[in-house]
């Protein structure tokens, strides 16, 4: 579903991304770890469209991120770390423009509403203004965004942030789904439990290369340890 | 899915806006009182000038629309230049903007709804301007049919046109910066500009037309087309002001034939923008952001960020100023285009030699020239301070748990501001006096009310930058260019008017008198108390703005 190729993202003299190639197939949860500056957010950049590789491409089921961005964008669902909400529309407002804006009908985008904010538990507040919510409630308001037009691939920068227990373990439940269901998600988290927990393989990321790359069973038994000490072990 | 965008931006226009007059009515209303007087006074200006420049001054209907192209013909650069800085703010950095790119919209539908989104932003204190000014223009002449006409055929499309200008301006800019480094690339587009305005002005120098149609007096309301260059052709505002023309003269086949020309260039430049944004705004998107992202070797303000051996918190407050100042490309940009602006305007200060026997005329001349310094001053208020509060914005939780006063906050912005515009104030005031005779005797009463101004206009402006803060926006360019600052703007005017009228009373008798009377400047301790005055309340209402529930 997702193939980045050679993927290379200059700024001058600064290589934030160095030629990094990986797949996520349909049905895994891709982990993409790192330390801060290592270059996941720059290259999840380049995954939604909004900074252009230097060089290398980004497939998106099989169409060239950036020689069609608007085909490519049909089949993704991006979830930034810092996202961007019109704080005066409402929860249901904000829904309903993206619903539109994949092109969902009346009754399938009225069903899907519905569906999305039982599962993120945003439904009572869905007729209040967002900048009456609190970060939590904008986390799972932009989730339940986010899967509305049911993607093939989700990319999601930080997931955890502002969630409560609850909304992490929704959180986690719905990713588990969404993939049961074909959906391919690529996701980074700083979090090694959040990791090993749900996702289905795990690349770790250094200086803007790809420096390891592992299925989880690796980490069968004693996943966060283990996981903990190869991460150090890389990153340091 | 353009039709979903627009539909969600009316929705959201709906809501802020009732909401604004909801929550904020004191705000509210003061801003309708603010416009309505400002359009009012626009309204009276044109209209008495007009009846001057006809009755008394007796330069006939040609000339009087030949400056009125001149006039539309600066407006047109003030438009398109101010939506290349809004769109680049609105179109390619914004938070919205990047939230619509990752959405299967396509970019050519991103770009017209940004674009609207930017022109409304950047163009909506021109319209109300040019509304009030037609009317003042309908007002003289008494046919409100054709200012209600020209409005929709010739100042409407005149504006989309001069918009248009900007964004494909932009675009090419961005696109260019492929081959070239931006900052030729910006260098070339100001030197363009620069080249085209000072063209056209002294292609179309007033007192060298004035003297070419007065040879045809009495017969100077007639169509006096062979005296007009060539090159006016081809700017729209030309063609606007000659429907003017036509529809006031009774000739309304030439009336029609300029409102197409006028109508047709429009829809032309803004073909031309669609068929740009389509090949090339995704591309200009990518090339914003990488130059955005792109992180820089060195800008030479790093010795401002090392460790103090005896920290202060005012001096930290000020230098976390200056380094978001100077590594905001926006802000020294902008800021180093009207220092520029302000040393041509100083150097032809020195040149100009203004020896007319009219007192009133030179009283006017010299007034005139104060205020345009006191505009300046105003502008860069706006501009600079204006945005200062507001750009405490979203790290305003540092400040508030830190032991830091907001007083020290407050004033780490507005003293530097005061300092540095009094000081242009001061430098601006000493050249003004020095295209008349007998200029000495005017230089301290000069100096003292410029340096006056530029502690009145910071002080003011910063009071409605508290007024209006907004911390969601961390835009300085949004900001300055918002509906606070606007009305900041609007009054700052209003002050300025009252300011030069001043000005114009001190000086008229100095003038008279031929420099033998010295100018009184015992007055000067109202200004001084003014600018005191306004001092505190930009205190009052900073403070304030600084303490807000967050």
């Amino acid at each position: 579903m997702l193939e980045l190729a050679s993927l290379k993202k200059e700024f001058g003299s600064f290589t934030a991304v160095d030629g990094i190639s990986l797949r996520v197939r349909a049905g895994e949860i891709y982990g993409f770890l790192g330390p801060n500056g290592a270059g996941k957010t720059t290259t999840i950049k380049m995954i939604a469209t909004l900074l252009k590789p230097s060089s290398g491409r980004v497939m998106i089921n099989g169409i060239d991120a950036h020689r069609s961005p608007h085909e490519a964008k049909q089949y993704l669902s991006y979830v930034p770390d810092q996202p961007f909400l019109y704080d005066k529309l409402s929860g249901v407002e904000f829904l309903l423009f993206v619903a539109r804006i994949y092109k969902m009908g009346k009754e399938e985008s009225s069903q899907a509403i519905k569906e999305v904010s039982e599962t993120f538990e945003v439904k009572p507040w869905l007729n209040r203004r967002i900048e009456d919510y609190s970060q939590g409630m904008r986390q799972r308001l932009v989730l339940a965004a986010a899967m509305l037009h049911k993607p093939k691939l989700i990319v999601i920068d930080e997931p955890m942030v502002g969630l409560d227990p609850k909304g992490a373990e929704t959180f986690k439940a719905q990713m588990k789904l969404a993939a049961g269901k074909g959906a391919a998600i690529l996701m980074t988290t700083h979090q090694l439990s959040l990791a090993t927990e749900i996702c289905t393989r795990l690349g770790i990321i250094n200086a803007g290369r790809l420096v390891y790359e592992s299925r989880i069973e690796e980490f069968a038994g004693d996943g966060v340890g283990k996981l903990e000490k190869k991460y150090l072990e890389l990153t340091s | 899915m353009i039709r979903d965008l627009v539909r969600t931006k009316l929705h959201l226009l709906y809501l802020e806006g009732g909401e604004r007059v909801s929550r904020h009515l004191a705000r509210s209303v003061f801003s309708f009182l603010t416009f309505a007087v400002f359009a009012y006074l626009t309204y009276l200006i044109v209209e008495l000038s007009t009846r001057y420049l006809l009755v008394q001054a007796r330069i006939g209907l040609f000339l009087y629309h030949r400056l009125l192209a001149l006039a539309l013909f600066v407006f047109f650069a003030i438009i398109s230049v101010a939506n290349i800085l809004v769109a680049f703010a609105t179109i390619f950095r914004n938070n919205e903007a990047e939230f619509l790119h990752t959405l299967p919209i396509r970019s050519v539908e991103i770009f017209i709804s940004k674009f609207l989104d930017s022109f409304l932003y950047s163009s909506a204190l021109m319209i109300i301007v040019i509304l009030a000014a037609v009317s003042g223009y309908a007002g003289y002449f008494g046919n409100p049919l054709v200012a209600a006409a020209g409005v929709l055929f010739s100042i409407l499309p005149l504006i989309l046109s001069a918009a248009c200008v900007g964004a494909i301006v932009l675009l090419v800019m961005l696109k260019v910066s492929h081959w070239v480094s931006i900052k030729t690339a910006v260098l070339t587009v100001t030197l363009l500009y620069a080249a085209s305005t000072y063209s056209y002005v002294v292609l179309n120098n007033p007192f060298t037309l004035f003297t070419n149609v007065m040879k045809y007096y009495p017969h100077i309301d007639r169509y006096l087309g062979v005296l007009d260059p060539k090159l006016d052709y081809f700017a729209p505002s030309f063609w606007s002001a000659n429907f003017f023309y036509f529809a006031t003269t009774g000739n309304f086949v030439g009336a029609a034939a300029s409102a197409l020309i006028v109508c047709a260039v429009a829809v032309v430049l803004f073909l031309v923008m669609l068929k740009l944004a389509d090949r090339y705004y995704e591309e200009a998107y990518w090339t914003a952001r990488h130059k955005l992202f792109e992180r820089k070797e060195k800008d030479g303000s790093e010795r401002l960020a090392q460790p103090d051996r005896k920290p202060r918190k005012n001096i930290s407050l000020l230098k976390r100023d200056l380094l978001l100042f100077l590594r905001e490309p926006s802000q020294t940009f902008h800021f180093a285009v009207l220092m520029v602006l302000i040393g041509i305007f100083l150097m032809n200060l020195f040149e100009m030699r203004i020896y007319l026997p009219d007192t009133f005329i030179v009283s006017s001349a010299f007034t005139l020239i104060y205020a345009f310094n006191s505009f300046l001053i105003v502008s860069l208020a706006v501009r600079f301070v204006y945005p200062m509060l507001s750009l405490e914005g979203e790290t305003m939780w540092l400040i508030r748990s830190s032991p830091v006063s907001p007083a020290k906050v407050f004033y780490s912005k507005i003293i530097p501001s005061i300092v540095f515009l009094a000081a242009i104030g001061a430098v601006l005031g000493f050249a003004a006096p020095s295209p008349f005779k007998n200029f000495r005797g005017l230089i301290t009463a000069s100096v003292i009310y410029s340096s006056l101004g530029g502690v009145v206009f910071p002080s003011f402006v910063m009071m409605f930058g508290g007024v209006f803060a907004n911390y969601k926006e961390n835009n300085p360019v949004r900001i300055s260019s918002s509906h606070g600052a606007t009305v900041s703007l609007l009054v700052s005017v209003g002050v300025m008017v009252i300011l030069s009228s001043v000005v114009f009373n001190q000086t008229f008798d100095y003038f008279a008198s031929k420099g033998s009377i010295p100018v009184d400047i015992s007055r000067a301790w109202i200004l001084g108390f003014v600018g005191v005055a306004c001092f505190c309340l930009a205190r009052f209402f900073g403070v304030r703005a600084l303490k807000v529930d967050m």
